[in-house]
């Protein structure tokens, strides 16, 4: 168990009184609860904690947020194993479990070290440039290499154990930050009544705060202010929630972690929760984020943004170093030498600027800090943690340093090269351009920023009691906005008084050069994706001087941290290479998310069995009950067969289409789509949809239809029944009944506005039950109550009404099988009393259940055209059924039917196929090829669905083949690519069962 | 006359036509349709037809497509221009509709067979309900008497905010008929991991 070495005995905001266990890479340590895993690390001298991406390097920890580029570790094991996650932002419990990744054998002595010997050749692209020979297929060798070298940490391939949610939210206003701006702007909202919800990222409110001295002024600010929002009714807080994605019209992206700060979820909760906010107004609060400065050996352990050391040592009571120089060429970093010293560490403060401010000066030496304006450092040097730093006289107005140089012994170095607003949510968005503060050498929020209200930091305003006030007033902007009272004489009653204006400006410093003005290895721009100083000369060099390209081809700034710490740097050393101000060189566009967010909380509940939902027939637990096994079609679940005893689906499906042939079946059809037509318009509207006539069709007649897409493909068939003069049901086939019914409204609200028709889906309100075969009178009469469905009275297409068993019927005399068949309707409530009252009916007429596989093979028989042959590309002579196309009456595609591509005599056509060996099995999907001609390419058609057929007693398929019909009586061969098959098969007409229609008629 | 079968009625207890789920924090329940009608009139006849309908039902025509109007028996939803969708807690209201649509005036379609209605209440009926549908469901913004048709996990609904002093938060939802298991299943499922919010 190793001591916290590096633990101050006071101060921080951590708990002192609840000591946590953890390991990392197997070793043991401990912390206090309120520790995140890096500040942990820290307090117990753990210095080396990661390894780079590309060259290995020995990694330390480098920020405090979520913009660290180094401290990525991997975190739990099993199932919840995850690789990447930042030291920084891991909230430490109680046997955290966390390893080092990116490295073999261990950490400490990485064998892909070696990378880093090798860089030169490594440079940026250099797998373009180096793996593209000696031949043309070699990076097909290549790749496979490269690809396992590189990436970071490795996933789990267990199934995730946790749950996680969604959950939409609606505001007023929402406040991204609970900083001293967030903070301002949230109670300032609150008080005008508005909704309003604060999302902080971290555990706990104070944001930039949290970094000062406990017990100091802002502390007691701190806790009125929350404890005003918490006792407001209109105020929602969402801790270690980060809003990772803006999108259109208000809508945000936030994920909790909810579970995250545990070893596991507590039971009966979810890991993590996405919030899906819909905020009227928007106040981002962001803040702002600290830049390194490039300097050789800017990469080592021990080298820290200067802020993220004064984070460790007020909020967590950590000292990172106890010899430390501070490297800066602007005020902040005045205050994090002052802390360290105050703190015990003897501190060197080097400051670019040829004058360092006064007082912040004279502060700093009062407490034992050693200042050097005008110096810069040169190198920092050590192997696996930094050892000493060089520092050389630095000449603001040139950029050079002096020839002479010293060395100071150290064991942290706090880097500032200044502060570039955060606002990564307005730049998702688009729109607004940034414009660039010269006094900031930044970027700050363009002037139009009407999508958000910025406030804080984010706006480029950086001393505290500036950003206090200016989030009081943007949060009473914002209220405003949603039309909530704000009162004039109301006070900015959240004063804080702090002195921490910078006092003298910052000087812009991207990169210190070597002695002799050139540029230096190993000086490191994006720490995550190991990219140089160098790389970007070299991009420069190489023509890539657009940002994008250079994002592009050095990969910087694509790393999971999105280069939070390097962005600024590379616009400005690319700016540098060009001659061009900052501004010249633009920025890249920022997208969501705006931290690593888990695949888990966006697909929330929605997941394994409940990716989507179900939909069930009336009948569906009577096919349960009765021992159906289930086919996914669409989201319906239809019963696909009922096995026997033995029985797998082959044996099933062959049994039921046999005994449906040769008796009765019964087939639950409820899934068809069902649309209730009515109005006076009703006959001209089916004239102008389907492509044959329907004015004529008798009341209590149906008839067969099909429609076309406007281009003047198929687009769906089905039959329509005339229920009453204005007033008829149709039918869809089960897949396209939404798309038929969105394509009747459409037509009837947008173009035929003229037409008295109302359409309605009934696909709900009616259960269908389809028997079919010889004997389906039979049992059809022992049903009804009081309706005569004699062939006389009713005839194939024909309707009636009445009860069956008492329960009210629709029947119809249609069929999809072949044979003498009827579909009989009731109101859904029934259908499971119609169907099994029929069922019951036909015990004595050796009634068979017939699951949809049966019904498949029955349609291939009979050479009905489904929707494996409605494909979307096939037309109505494609499908053999021209001559429905009415002649006297255009409807619509009838114009762009007549196309002169879709009337070529080589089109695909509908045929019927049947093998010449009886034994060979087909199966869909085989192309078909002409014998002797190479089975190469798309072939001259394909198999749309194959089955065995009992009827004649092998396997037959459809299929459409290029000049199909002129092919009758050819043989082809079915080349199956994946079964690696050729079977020969004989073209025929489709309709291999009752071809005159007899069978129906009857 | 054969009993209409309930969806869900696979979900109910033993002994039970229709499934209820109580906590303390929330309950749902399968209330049944009673009936349920489409009514459209045609744009030139819409206001002759909707005061001959609201005079049958003892109902004020609704003026939006929000704001459900009712008594204790019938409920007129507006859901699309010129079209009401009407629920009653009464069978046959086919009959004594049809003759406002005399002259063909509109059309009316008969749809109780193709929903299931499910009350869900309590303090955490909003909550659960925010799990799924993207509407604003504070009182604010969507009091008792207003109604809406969204959808939850690709399940259409139409909610109807039934809060009252009683009750408390109730909303009655009508899901297709098909959908009823899934959405049943999505209730129960969503509300398991109600009330343990730990950060929120």
């Amino acid at each position: 168990m190793s001591s916290e070495i590096s633990r101050l005995a006071y101060g921080g905001r951590i708990n002192r009184g609840e000591r946590v266990s953890f390991t990392f890479d197997g070793r043991k340590f401990q912390g206090f609860c309120g520790d995140t895993l890096a500040s942990a690390l820290l307090a117990n001298g753990v210095r080396l904690v990661a390894r780079s991406f590309k060259y290995h390097r020995p990694r330390g920890i480098y920020t405090a947020g979520s913009e660290e580029p180094n401290a990525l570790v991997t975190l739990r094991s099993g199932a919840r194993h995850e690789p990447n996650t930042q030291a920084t932002m891991i909230e430490l419990f109680d046997g955290l479990d966390a390893k080092s990744q990116n490295c073999w054998p261990s950490l400490n002595h990485d064998m892909m070290i070696v990378n880093d010997y090798l860089s030169p050749f490594l440079s940026a692209g250099f797998y373009y440039k180096t793996m593209m020979g000696p031949t043309r297929k070699s990076w097909m060798f290549y790749e496979h290499f490269i690809r396992n070298a590189a990436g970071m940490g490795v996933a789990t391939t267990e199934d995730d154990p946790d749950q996680y949610e969604k959950v939409n939210a609606f505001c007023d206003v929402m406040v991204v930050g609970s900083g001293p701006a967030g903070l301002s702007a949230a109670c300032a909202a609150a008080k005008t009544g508005a909704r309003v919800v604060l999302v902080e990222q971290s555990a706990d409110i104070g944001g930039a705060l949290l970094s000062e001295p406990v017990g100091g002024a802002c502390d007691a600010w701190l806790t009125q202010r929350v404890q005003e929002l918490e006792a407001a009714d209109n105020v929602q807080i969402l801790k270690r929630a980060t809003v990772f994605g803006a999108y259109d019209h208000g809508v945000f992206g936030i994920v909790e972690r909810v579970g995250d700060h545990l070893k596991e979820p507590l039971s009966g909760t979810v890991r993590q929760r996405m919030w899906v906010m819909r905020a009227r107004q928007t106040v981002l609060a962001t803040g702002a984020q600290e830049r390194p400065i490039a300097f050789s050996g800017n990469d080592l352990p021990g080298i820290m943004l200067a802020g993220a050391v004064r984070c460790y040592i007020n909020q967590y009571g950590v000292l990172p170093g106890r010899h430390a120089v501070v490297f800066t060429n602007n005020d902040s970093a005045y205050t994090t030498a002052i802390e360290l010293a105050e703190a015990g560490a003897d501190v060197t403060l080097a400051d670019a600027r040829t004058l360092a401010p006064t007082e912040l000066k004279s502060r700093a030496e009062t407490v034992g800090v050693k200042v050097l304006e005008a110096t810069a450092v040169l190198k920092a040097k050590g192997r696996k943690v930094i050892r000493s730093v060089e520092l050389a006289d630095f000449d603001a107005d040139s950029g050079r340093t002096g020839q002479s140089s010293k060395s100071v012994e150290c064991d942290l170095l706090c880097v500032s090269g200044g502060w570039s607003p955060s606002f990564h949510l307005l730049a998702q968005r688009g729109g607004s351009k940034p414009a660039f503060d010269q006094n900031l050498a930044a970027f700050v929020p363009g002037d139009e920023t009407s999508e958000f209200l910025i406030a804080g930091a984010a706006t480029g305003q950086f001393d505290t009691q500036g950003c206090v006030e200016n989030g009081h007033q943007v949060g009473r902007e914002a209220a405003k906005l949603c039309a909530f009272e704000v009162s004039d004489g109301a006070s900015c009653a959240v004063e804080l008084e702090m002195d921490d204006k910078w006092s003298e400006p910052l000087l812009p410093l991207w990169e210190i050069l070597g002695k002799d003005g050139d540029k230096v290895k190993k000086s490191f721009v994006d720490l995550q994706h190991d990219v140089t100083s160098l790389d970007i000369a070299l991009a420069h060099r190489e023509g890539y001087e657009s940002v994008e390209h250079l994002k592009r081809y050095t990969t910087l700034g694509m790393a999971s941290d999105q280069g939070k710490t390097a962005n600024m740097q590379a616009l400005a050393l690319m700016a540098d290479h060009r001659g061009v101000s900052i501004p010249d060189v633009g920025i890249t566009t920022f997208r969501p998310p705006f931290t690593p967010t888990a695949i888990g909380a966006f697909a929330g509940k929605d997941a394994g069995a409940t990716l989507v939902p179900r939909r069930l027939t009336p009948m569906h637990e009577w096919h349960e009950r009765h021992g159906a096994r289930f086919l996914e079609t669409g989201i319906w679940d239809r019963a696909w067969y009922y096995p026997k005893p033995g029985e797998n689906l082959d044996a099933a499906y062959r049994r039921e289409a046999a005994e449906l042939r040769s008796s009765v079946g019964i087939i639950d059809v409820s899934t068809l789509g069902k649309i209730d037509v009515q109005g006076p318009d009703a006959a001209e509207f089916l004239n102008r949809v389907y492509v044959n006539g329907w004015k004529t069709l008798p009341v209590n007649k149906a008839r067969y239809g099909i429609m076309l897409r406007d281009d003047g493909m198929v687009f769906d068939d089905g039959t329509t029944t005339r229920i009453a003069e204005d007033h008829y049901f149709m039918t869809t086939t089960t897949a396209s009944a939404g798309p038929v019914m969105s394509k009747l409204e459409y037509l009837l609200q947008t173009i035929w506005t003229d037409l008295k028709v109302q359409v309605t889906s009934v696909t709900d309100q009616w259960a269908a039950v389809a028997i079919s075969g010889p004997r389906a009178r039979d049992v059809l009469a022992r049903v009804v109550d009081d309706i005569d469905v004699s062939n006389e009275h009713l005839p194939f297409m024909g309707a009636v009404h009445g009860t069956a068993g008492g329960i009210p019927v629709r029947i119809i005399r249609i069929t999809f099988t072949g044979e003498l068949g009827y579909e009989i309707y009731t109101p859904a409530g029934y259908g499971e009393a119609l169907w099994d009252t029929v069922y019951q009916a036909g015990e004595g007429s050796d009634l068979k259940l017939c699951g949809i596989e049966a019904l498949g093979a029955l349609r291939i028989e009979k050479g009905h055209v489904a929707g494996s042959e409605i494909t979307g590309r096939t037309t109505l002579d494609d499908l053999g059924l021209s001559r429905m196309g009415s002649t006297k009456k255009p409807y619509i595609g009838s114009v762009l039917a007549k196309r002169e591509a879709l009337l070529e005599s080589d089109r695909q056509q509908f045929v019927g196929l049947k093998v010449v060996d009886p034994k060979a099995v087909l199966k869909g999907g085989a192309l078909l090829f002409e014998p002797g001609k190479p089975p190469h390419g798309h072939g001259l058609g394909y198999l749309s669905v194959a089955a065995f057929s009992p009827v004649m007693d092998c396997y037959v398929a459809l299929g459409l083949l290029s000049g199909g019909r002129a092919r009758e009586g050819s043989v082809m061969h079915a080349v199956d690519a994946i079964d690696n098959t050729t079977i020969p098969v004989l073209v025929t007409s489709p309709h291999f069962y009752d071809p005159k229609g007899e069978k129906a008629h009857g | 006359m054969v009993e209409v079968r309930s969806a869900l009625v696979s979900m109910a207890s033993e002994n039970d036509l229709r499934p209820v789920i109580e906590r303390p924090d929330i309950c749902f329940q399968e209330l049944p349709v009673g009936d349920l009608v489409s009514v459209s009139a045609w744009p030139d006849c819409f206001v002759d037809v909707s005061e001959k309908v609201s005079g049958v039902l003892g109902v004020k025509t609704p003026e939006t497509y929000r704001v459900a109007s009712g008594n204790d028996v019938h409920t007129m939803y507006m859901v699309a221009p010129h079209r009401f969708l009407i629920a009653s807690e009464v069978q046959e209201l086919s009959v004594s509709l049809l003759p406002c649509l005399d002259g063909d005036k509109g059309t009316l379609t008969e749809l109780g067979h193709s929903r299931t209605r499910i009350r869900i209440h309590g303090p955490n009926a909003r909550a659960l309900l925010a799990r799924g549908v993207a509407i604003d469901l504070d009182p604010a913004v969507f009091p008792s008497g207003e109604f809406v048709q969204s959808a939850i996990h690709h399940m259409w609904l139409l909610i109807h905010n039934v809060s009252s002093e009683q009750e408390g938060d109730a909303y009655d939802v009508y899901v297709l008929r098909s959908f009823a298991v899934s959405f049943w299943h999505w209730l129960v499922s969503s509300m398991e991991l109600l009330g343990n919010e730990t950060s929120a």
